[in-house]
């Protein structure tokens, strides 16, 4: 557990509070986060932003929340994360679980990492109410991390089993 | 109650995308489906609970369904994750 959060607080790719128009937008900002951390290319966030277009919301995990991602060969340069909290939320096309204001882009740079690291530990999290509450309520980047390592302790002392 | 263990072949194993499918289709059924994998267990019908599992291509799986129609979803849902049939001994 301690991968997902811990990755995700030392490249810095967190933003609370931001406006986005769109999802597209919402995609994009989450997008530039992690390219300029270094841990994706532009070809990702352009295959996140078609993928939806073509396939649907099929990352909305939860009530407000998307996970947006793609493969590993769209473009992962190092598997990272990025969180984003929006002051108004957007609409992904998702009936039951729109309008979204939490998102958690995930990048992994090979199927194992993806599958065993990012996709049960941020499905964890995003099943925990309180702590989605918490992150939702963070004032600033500080507030979110904090939540965040609250979550990760949680986690590691087998809160959740 | 229809009950068994099958292997995902699925290449994607269930995560998010297929996950997202499997949740659709249980939908379609009246009968109550649960997941279980090594010990846990995930209620078809939420997509971040299946997630959990973090069940991958290989993995054996128990697929449980209880209702009505049990046989449609058991066989609807083993297509799913095994898209092209069971796997060869």
């Amino acid at each position: 557990m301690a991968c997902f959060v811990d990755r995700l607080i030392e490249s810095k790719t967190i933003a609370v509070g931001c406006s986005a128009r769109d999802w597209e937008e919402a995609i994009r900002i989450g997008g530039r986060m992690m390219i300029d951390a270094g841990l994706i290319d532009d070809r990702y966030v352009q295959t996140m932003i078609s993928n939806h277009r073509e396939i649907g919301p099929y990352f909305i995990v939860a009530p407000g929340i998307a996970m947006p991602h793609a493969k590993p060969e769209n473009g992962v340069l190092k598997t990272g994360y990025a969180l984003l909290t929006l002051s108004s939320p957007v609409e992904f096309g998702d009936e039951e679980n729109d309008p979204v204001d939490v998102l958690i882009f995930a990048g992994a740079a090979n199927r194992e990492e993806h599958n065993q690291e990012a996709v049960p530990q941020i499905a964890e999290l995003c099943d925990s109410e309180k702590y989605v509450h918490a992150l939702r309520g963070a004032r600033n980047n500080d507030e979110a991390v904090s939540v965040l390592q609250d979550f990760a302790a949680a986690f590691e002392a087998g809160e959740f089993d | 109650m229809l009950k068994g263990n099958l292997v995902v072949t699925n290449e994607e194993g269930l995560h998010t995308r297929p996950a997202n499918r499997f949740v659709k289709e249980v939908r379609k059924f009246e009968a109550q489906v649960i997941l279980k994998r090594n010990g846990k267990e995930a209620p078809g019908k939420s997509l971040v609970k299946l997630m959990k599992l973090g069940i991958v291509q290989g993995d054996e799986v128990t697929l449980i369904c209880e209702g009505p129609d049990e046989k449609e979803a058991f066989e609807a849902l083993t297509a799913l994750l095994q898209p092209e049939g069971a796997p060869q001994c």
